[in-house]
Protein backbone atom coordinates (compact mmCIF):
# COMPACT_ATOMS: atom_id res chain seq x y z
CA UNK A 1 0.00 0.00 0.00
CA UNK A 2 1.68 3.67 -0.89
CA UNK A 3 1.23 6.87 0.45
CA UNK A 4 1.27 8.81 -3.00
CA UNK A 5 -2.12 10.33 -2.00
CA UNK A 6 -1.82 10.88 1.46
CA UNK A 7 -3.13 13.96 2.83
CA UNK A 8 -5.77 14.44 0.08
CA UNK A 9 -8.89 13.92 -0.11
CA UNK A 10 -11.22 12.58 -2.71
CA UNK A 11 -14.35 13.00 -3.84
CA UNK A 12 -16.49 10.27 -6.03
CA UNK A 13 -19.84 10.39 -7.29
CA UNK A 14 -21.52 7.11 -7.82
CA UNK A 15 -18.98 5.99 -4.95
CA UNK A 16 -21.73 2.80 -3.77
CA UNK A 17 -20.90 0.53 -6.49
CA UNK A 18 -18.84 -0.70 -9.48
CA UNK A 19 -16.60 1.48 -11.16
CA UNK A 20 -16.69 4.11 -8.51
CA UNK A 21 -16.87 2.21 -5.30
CA UNK A 22 -13.57 0.07 -6.60
CA UNK A 23 -12.30 4.06 -7.43
CA UNK A 24 -12.86 4.47 -3.59
CA UNK A 25 -11.20 1.76 -2.46
CA UNK A 26 -8.03 2.17 -4.91
CA UNK A 27 -7.56 5.93 -3.98
CA UNK A 28 -8.00 5.19 -0.31
CA UNK A 29 -5.03 1.65 -0.46
CA UNK A 30 -2.78 4.76 -1.91
CA UNK A 31 -3.46 7.26 1.21
CA UNK A 32 -6.29 9.43 0.13
CA UNK A 33 -9.51 10.11 2.82
CA UNK A 34 -12.69 9.43 0.38
CA UNK A 35 -16.17 11.12 0.51
CA UNK A 36 -18.53 9.12 -1.64
CA UNK A 37 -21.70 10.34 -2.74
CA UNK A 38 -24.82 7.83 -3.82
CA UNK A 39 -28.35 8.45 -4.21
CA UNK A 40 -30.21 4.97 -3.79
CA UNK A 41 -27.45 2.93 -2.52
CA UNK A 42 -27.72 3.44 0.88
CA UNK A 43 -26.58 0.13 2.01
CA UNK A 44 -23.91 -0.04 -0.55
CA UNK A 45 -22.34 3.19 0.76
CA UNK A 46 -22.77 1.91 4.01
CA UNK A 47 -20.45 -0.99 3.28
CA UNK A 48 -17.52 1.12 1.15
CA UNK A 49 -17.53 3.37 4.33
CA UNK A 50 -16.66 0.46 6.40
CA UNK A 51 -14.03 -1.12 3.80
CA UNK A 52 -12.42 2.53 3.61
CA UNK A 53 -12.00 3.26 7.23
CA UNK A 54 -10.85 -0.48 7.86
CA UNK A 55 -7.46 0.69 5.30
CA UNK A 56 -7.12 3.17 8.17
CA UNK A 57 -8.56 5.96 5.92
CA UNK A 58 -11.79 8.89 6.71
CA UNK A 59 -14.08 8.05 4.69
CA UNK A 60 -17.67 9.53 4.24
CA UNK A 61 -21.31 9.26 2.47
CA UNK A 62 -23.29 11.79 1.25
CA UNK A 63 -26.67 11.54 -0.37
CA UNK A 64 -27.82 13.36 -3.62
CA UNK A 65 -29.10 13.92 -6.64
CA UNK A 66 -26.24 15.23 -8.91
CA UNK A 67 -28.91 16.09 -11.81
CA UNK A 68 -29.91 19.29 -9.16
CA UNK A 69 -27.63 21.73 -8.52
CA UNK A 70 -29.71 22.20 -4.98
CA UNK A 71 -29.17 18.91 -4.04
CA UNK A 72 -25.36 19.05 -4.94
CA UNK A 73 -25.31 22.28 -2.98
CA UNK A 74 -26.66 20.81 0.31
CA UNK A 75 -24.34 17.69 -0.19
CA UNK A 76 -21.47 19.83 -0.66
CA UNK A 77 -21.95 21.54 3.06
CA UNK A 78 -22.03 18.40 4.48
CA UNK A 79 -18.47 17.73 2.81
CA UNK A 80 -17.38 20.84 4.58
CA UNK A 81 -18.42 19.40 7.95
CA UNK A 82 -16.00 16.50 7.60
CA UNK A 83 -13.52 17.69 5.28
CA UNK A 84 -11.88 21.24 4.23
CA UNK A 85 -10.38 20.53 0.78
CA UNK A 86 -11.06 18.09 -2.45
CA UNK A 87 -7.96 17.02 -4.34
CA UNK A 88 -9.53 14.28 -6.43
CA UNK A 89 -13.40 15.05 -8.04
CA UNK A 90 -14.52 11.65 -9.56
CA UNK A 91 -17.45 12.27 -11.67
CA UNK A 92 -18.53 8.79 -11.92
CA UNK A 93 -22.56 8.70 -10.86
CA UNK A 94 -24.73 7.92 -14.37
CA UNK A 95 -28.09 7.22 -15.25
CA UNK A 96 -30.31 6.32 -18.43
CA UNK A 97 -33.46 5.43 -19.90
CA UNK A 98 -32.44 2.28 -22.54
CA UNK A 99 -34.89 2.19 -25.29
CA UNK A 100 -34.80 3.46 -28.68
CA UNK A 101 -34.55 7.35 -29.44
CA UNK A 102 -37.78 7.80 -31.14
CA UNK A 103 -39.43 5.79 -28.39
CA UNK A 104 -38.20 8.43 -25.69
CA UNK A 105 -39.26 11.46 -24.56
CA UNK A 106 -38.09 15.13 -23.00
CA UNK A 107 -38.14 13.63 -20.06
CA UNK A 108 -35.76 10.87 -20.72
CA UNK A 109 -33.71 13.34 -22.52
CA UNK A 110 -33.29 15.87 -19.40
CA UNK A 111 -33.17 12.68 -17.04
CA UNK A 112 -30.05 11.60 -19.36
CA UNK A 113 -28.16 14.74 -19.57
CA UNK A 114 -28.64 16.11 -16.36
CA UNK A 115 -27.29 13.32 -14.57
CA UNK A 116 -24.60 12.06 -16.91
CA UNK A 117 -23.48 15.40 -17.93
CA UNK A 118 -24.92 18.67 -16.81
CA UNK A 119 -23.64 16.58 -13.32
CA UNK A 120 -20.37 17.31 -13.94
CA UNK A 121 -21.11 21.36 -14.18
CA UNK A 122 -22.72 21.30 -10.39
CA UNK A 123 -19.73 19.43 -9.11
CA UNK A 124 -17.38 21.32 -10.43
CA UNK A 125 -19.05 24.65 -9.56
CA UNK A 126 -18.92 23.78 -5.74
CA UNK A 127 -16.03 21.93 -5.84
CA UNK A 128 -13.44 24.22 -7.14
CA UNK A 129 -13.49 26.55 -4.27
CA UNK A 130 -12.20 23.88 -2.57
CA UNK A 131 -9.42 22.49 -4.79
CA UNK A 132 -5.85 23.71 -4.64
CA UNK A 133 -3.42 23.60 -7.74
CA UNK A 134 -2.44 20.67 -8.58
CA UNK A 135 -6.02 18.68 -7.91
CA UNK A 136 -7.98 16.15 -10.96
CA UNK A 137 -11.27 15.97 -12.38
CA UNK A 138 -12.06 12.99 -13.56
CA UNK A 139 -15.12 12.35 -15.26
CA UNK A 140 -16.28 8.98 -16.69
CA UNK A 141 -17.75 8.26 -20.27
CA UNK A 142 -18.37 5.50 -22.27
CA UNK A 143 -17.64 4.09 -25.61
CA UNK A 144 -21.61 5.17 -26.54
CA UNK A 145 -20.39 8.85 -26.88
CA UNK A 146 -18.85 8.21 -30.28
CA UNK A 147 -20.32 4.94 -31.33
CA UNK A 148 -24.29 4.04 -31.91
CA UNK A 149 -25.24 1.06 -29.34
CA UNK A 150 -28.46 -0.32 -29.41
CA UNK A 151 -31.08 1.98 -26.90
CA UNK A 152 -28.08 3.83 -25.60
CA UNK A 153 -29.29 7.13 -27.83
CA UNK A 154 -29.97 9.29 -24.95
CA UNK A 155 -26.89 7.64 -22.97
CA UNK A 156 -24.69 8.30 -25.99
CA UNK A 157 -25.66 11.50 -26.41
CA UNK A 158 -25.03 12.63 -22.82
CA UNK A 159 -21.80 11.02 -22.81
CA UNK A 160 -20.57 12.77 -26.02
CA UNK A 161 -21.71 16.40 -24.06
CA UNK A 162 -19.77 15.17 -20.74
CA UNK A 163 -16.92 14.49 -23.38
CA UNK A 164 -17.63 18.29 -24.82
CA UNK A 165 -18.01 20.06 -21.28
CA UNK A 166 -15.07 18.33 -20.03
CA UNK A 167 -12.98 19.68 -23.10
CA UNK A 168 -14.13 23.04 -22.18
CA UNK A 169 -13.91 23.04 -18.22
CA UNK A 170 -9.99 21.99 -18.79
CA UNK A 171 -9.67 25.40 -20.45
CA UNK A 172 -11.03 27.33 -17.61
CA UNK A 173 -9.66 25.86 -14.87
CA UNK A 174 -6.47 25.45 -16.61
CA UNK A 175 -5.45 29.03 -14.96
CA UNK A 176 -6.24 27.53 -11.28
CA UNK A 177 -3.86 24.55 -11.69
CA UNK A 178 -6.63 21.63 -12.03
CA UNK A 179 -7.14 19.56 -14.38
CA UNK A 180 -10.20 17.96 -15.90
CA UNK A 181 -10.49 14.83 -18.09
CA UNK A 182 -12.39 12.16 -19.31
CA UNK A 183 -11.85 8.39 -18.93
CA UNK A 184 -13.43 6.51 -21.63
CA UNK A 185 -14.10 2.78 -20.34
CA UNK A 186 -14.77 -0.43 -22.49
CA UNK A 187 -17.34 -2.83 -21.16
CA UNK A 188 -17.25 -3.37 -17.98
CA UNK A 189 -19.46 -5.89 -16.11
CA UNK A 190 -21.46 -3.96 -13.46
CA UNK A 191 -24.30 -3.72 -12.32
CA UNK A 192 -25.52 -0.93 -14.76
CA UNK A 193 -24.80 -3.69 -17.56
CA UNK A 194 -27.56 -5.92 -16.10
CA UNK A 195 -30.32 -3.23 -17.70
CA UNK A 196 -28.92 -3.73 -20.79
CA UNK A 197 -31.27 -6.59 -22.64
CA UNK A 198 -28.26 -6.97 -24.85
CA UNK A 199 -25.79 -7.15 -22.30
CA UNK A 200 -24.41 -11.07 -23.54
CA UNK A 201 -23.68 -9.56 -27.18
CA UNK A 202 -22.28 -6.39 -25.70
CA UNK A 203 -19.80 -8.26 -23.57
CA UNK A 204 -18.77 -10.96 -26.29
CA UNK A 205 -18.45 -8.28 -28.95
CA UNK A 206 -16.08 -6.65 -26.56
CA UNK A 207 -14.17 -10.03 -25.62
CA UNK A 208 -13.33 -10.57 -29.11
CA UNK A 209 -12.06 -7.31 -29.92
CA UNK A 210 -9.85 -6.65 -26.35
CA UNK A 211 -6.55 -6.94 -26.58
CA UNK A 212 -6.11 -7.99 -23.17
CA UNK A 213 -7.91 -11.20 -23.40
CA UNK A 214 -9.71 -11.04 -20.74
CA UNK A 215 -12.58 -8.78 -19.05
CA UNK A 216 -12.32 -5.12 -18.03
CA UNK A 217 -12.77 -5.13 -14.57
CA UNK A 218 -13.72 -2.14 -12.26
CA UNK A 219 -10.65 -2.22 -10.59
CA UNK A 220 -8.96 -1.64 -13.77
CA UNK A 221 -10.95 1.50 -14.65
CA UNK A 222 -9.75 2.58 -11.09
CA UNK A 223 -6.73 2.13 -11.99
CA UNK A 224 -6.60 4.42 -15.05
CA UNK A 225 -8.44 6.52 -12.65
CA UNK A 226 -5.25 6.75 -9.97
CA UNK A 227 -2.85 7.32 -12.68
CA UNK A 228 -4.76 10.58 -13.71
CA UNK A 229 -4.89 11.43 -10.62
CA UNK A 230 -0.34 11.26 -9.84
CA UNK A 231 1.61 14.57 -10.22
CA UNK A 232 3.45 12.62 -13.70
CA UNK A 233 0.32 13.06 -15.42
CA UNK A 234 0.31 16.99 -14.75
CA UNK A 235 0.39 17.81 -18.58
CA UNK A 236 -2.98 15.25 -19.52
CA UNK A 237 -5.01 17.95 -19.78
CA UNK A 238 -8.81 18.12 -21.52
CA UNK A 239 -8.32 14.55 -22.58
CA UNK A 240 -10.53 11.34 -23.42
CA UNK A 241 -8.28 8.93 -22.44
CA UNK A 242 -9.67 5.18 -23.54
CA UNK A 243 -9.57 2.48 -21.33
CA UNK A 244 -10.34 -0.16 -23.17
CA UNK A 245 -8.07 -3.37 -24.21
CA UNK A 246 -7.99 -1.33 -27.37
CA UNK A 247 -11.14 -1.58 -28.30
CA UNK A 248 -11.58 1.84 -30.16
CA UNK A 249 -9.15 0.93 -31.99
CA UNK A 250 -9.26 -2.12 -33.25
CA UNK A 251 -11.63 -4.01 -35.58
CA UNK B 1 -47.11 7.78 12.78
CA UNK B 2 -49.35 5.79 10.16
CA UNK B 3 -50.18 5.53 6.80
CA UNK B 4 -53.12 8.26 7.08
CA UNK B 5 -50.28 10.50 8.65
CA UNK B 6 -47.64 10.08 5.95
CA UNK B 7 -49.63 9.93 3.31
CA UNK B 8 -50.03 14.00 2.82
CA UNK B 9 -46.48 14.53 2.33
CA UNK B 10 -46.21 11.53 0.52
CA UNK B 11 -49.24 12.40 -1.99
CA UNK B 12 -47.05 16.00 -2.57
CA UNK B 13 -43.78 13.72 -3.30
CA UNK B 14 -45.42 11.83 -5.66
CA UNK B 15 -47.53 14.48 -7.52
CA UNK B 16 -43.84 16.66 -7.10
CA UNK B 17 -41.77 13.71 -9.04
CA UNK B 18 -44.42 12.59 -11.09
CA UNK B 19 -45.11 16.81 -12.32
CA UNK B 20 -48.81 15.98 -11.45
CA UNK B 21 -51.62 17.90 -9.25
CA UNK B 22 -51.66 16.57 -5.55
CA UNK B 23 -55.68 15.69 -5.74
CA UNK B 24 -54.87 13.11 -8.79
CA UNK B 25 -52.69 11.21 -5.94
CA UNK B 26 -55.54 9.10 -4.74
CA UNK B 27 -54.21 6.34 -1.59
CA UNK B 28 -55.12 3.56 -4.34
CA UNK B 29 -53.99 4.80 -7.06
CA UNK B 30 -51.20 2.58 -9.28
CA UNK B 31 -47.84 4.41 -9.48
CA UNK B 32 -46.89 2.73 -12.94
CA UNK B 33 -50.60 2.08 -14.48
CA UNK B 34 -52.71 5.00 -12.89
CA UNK B 35 -50.11 7.61 -12.41
CA UNK B 36 -47.59 7.14 -15.55
CA UNK B 37 -44.44 6.52 -13.48
CA UNK B 38 -41.39 4.89 -15.18
CA UNK B 39 -38.63 3.16 -13.87
CA UNK B 40 -36.84 6.29 -13.22
CA UNK B 41 -39.77 8.31 -11.82
CA UNK B 42 -38.98 5.23 -8.96
CA UNK B 43 -35.34 6.49 -8.20
CA UNK B 44 -36.39 10.00 -7.72
CA UNK B 45 -39.35 8.98 -5.73
CA UNK B 46 -37.44 6.95 -3.14
CA UNK B 47 -34.39 9.53 -2.96
CA UNK B 48 -37.05 12.25 -2.24
CA UNK B 49 -39.09 9.92 0.52
CA UNK B 50 -35.41 9.42 1.81
CA UNK B 51 -34.87 13.09 2.08
CA UNK B 52 -38.40 14.03 3.33
CA UNK B 53 -38.18 11.58 6.50
CA UNK B 54 -35.19 10.95 7.00
CA UNK B 55 -35.33 7.06 6.75
CA UNK B 56 -33.18 4.77 4.55
CA UNK B 57 -35.23 2.54 2.24
CA UNK B 58 -32.51 0.21 0.61
CA UNK B 59 -32.75 -0.61 -3.26
CA UNK B 60 -35.19 -4.40 -3.39
CA UNK B 61 -36.41 -3.13 -0.03
CA UNK B 62 -40.09 -3.74 -1.53
CA UNK B 63 -39.25 -7.56 -2.45
CA UNK B 64 -37.18 -8.09 0.58
CA UNK B 65 -40.31 -7.10 2.80
CA UNK B 66 -42.15 -9.08 1.06
CA UNK B 67 -40.31 -11.81 0.87
CA UNK B 68 -40.25 -12.27 4.66
CA UNK B 69 -38.38 -15.68 5.50
CA UNK B 70 -38.44 -17.05 2.28
CA UNK B 71 -34.86 -17.10 0.62
CA UNK B 72 -34.42 -15.77 -2.95
CA UNK B 73 -34.66 -19.07 -4.65
CA UNK B 74 -37.82 -19.93 -2.74
CA UNK B 75 -39.37 -16.22 -3.51
CA UNK B 76 -38.30 -16.40 -7.55
CA UNK B 77 -36.63 -18.86 -9.61
CA UNK B 78 -35.34 -17.81 -13.14
CA UNK B 79 -36.46 -14.22 -12.38
CA UNK B 80 -40.51 -15.83 -12.00
CA UNK B 81 -42.18 -15.74 -8.82
CA UNK B 82 -42.88 -19.11 -7.20
CA UNK B 83 -45.92 -20.27 -5.91
CA UNK B 84 -44.76 -19.51 -2.23
CA UNK B 85 -43.35 -16.07 -3.31
CA UNK B 86 -46.58 -14.82 -5.43
CA UNK B 87 -48.18 -15.96 -1.73
CA UNK B 88 -45.92 -14.06 0.26
CA UNK B 89 -46.31 -10.75 -2.20
CA UNK B 90 -50.35 -10.77 -1.31
CA UNK B 91 -49.70 -10.94 1.90
CA UNK B 92 -47.35 -8.15 2.11
CA UNK B 93 -48.59 -5.49 -0.70
CA UNK B 94 -52.47 -6.23 1.39
CA UNK B 95 -53.70 -3.38 -0.51
CA UNK B 96 -53.56 -4.34 -3.84
CA UNK B 97 -56.75 -6.19 -5.21
CA UNK B 98 -55.76 -9.67 -5.24
CA UNK B 99 -57.10 -9.70 -8.75
CA UNK B 100 -53.75 -8.23 -9.68
CA UNK B 101 -51.57 -11.17 -8.83
CA UNK B 102 -51.25 -13.54 -11.18
CA UNK B 103 -49.62 -16.82 -11.30
CA UNK B 104 -46.49 -16.56 -13.09
CA UNK B 105 -45.61 -13.02 -13.11
CA UNK B 106 -42.17 -12.28 -13.18
CA UNK B 107 -40.31 -10.67 -10.34
CA UNK B 108 -39.64 -7.12 -12.76
CA UNK B 109 -42.90 -6.88 -12.67
CA UNK B 110 -43.48 -6.30 -9.05
CA UNK B 111 -43.31 -2.35 -9.25
CA UNK B 112 -46.32 -2.63 -11.72
CA UNK B 113 -48.43 -3.54 -8.64
CA UNK B 114 -47.28 -0.55 -6.36
CA UNK B 115 -49.87 1.70 -5.08
CA UNK B 116 -49.13 4.88 -3.38
CA UNK B 117 -50.42 3.45 -0.17
CA UNK B 118 -47.15 0.96 -0.65
CA UNK B 119 -44.58 3.86 -0.20
CA UNK B 120 -46.72 5.46 2.67
CA UNK B 121 -46.18 1.72 4.38
CA UNK B 122 -42.65 1.82 3.68
CA UNK B 123 -41.95 4.64 5.39
CA UNK B 124 -44.02 4.18 7.98
CA UNK B 125 -42.20 0.28 8.01
CA UNK B 126 -38.77 2.68 7.48
CA UNK B 127 -39.41 5.12 10.55
CA UNK B 128 -40.60 2.12 13.29
CA UNK B 129 -37.82 0.27 12.69
CA UNK B 130 -35.51 3.67 13.09
CA UNK B 131 -37.01 3.65 16.46
CA UNK B 132 -36.14 0.67 17.15
CA UNK B 133 -32.51 0.96 16.65
CA UNK B 134 -32.42 3.46 18.55
CA UNK B 135 -30.32 2.83 21.74
CA UNK B 136 -32.00 2.70 25.09
CA UNK B 137 -31.17 5.65 27.19
CA UNK B 138 -29.72 7.82 24.13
Amino acid sequence: MSEVLKGQVALITGGARGIGRATALKLAEHGADIAIVYFNSSDEAEKVVAEIEALGRKAVAMQANVADHASVKAMMAVFKEHFSQINILVSNAASGVLKPALKMSTKHWRWCMETNALALNHLVTEAKPLMPRGSSVIALSSLGAARAIPNYAFIGASKAALEALVRSLSIELAEDGIRVNTISAGVVDTDALKHFPNREHLLGEYESRSLAGRPLTPDDVADGIYLLCLPEAGLIMGQTVFLDAGYAVTG
Amino acid sequence: MNVETVFPKVRDIIADVLVIESDEVAMDARLIADLGAESIDFLDLVFQLEKEFSVKIPRGQIEKNARGNLSEAEFESGGVLTEAGLAALKAYLSEVPADAFTPNMKANEIPMLFTVETFCKLIVAAKSSQVEAEPLGA
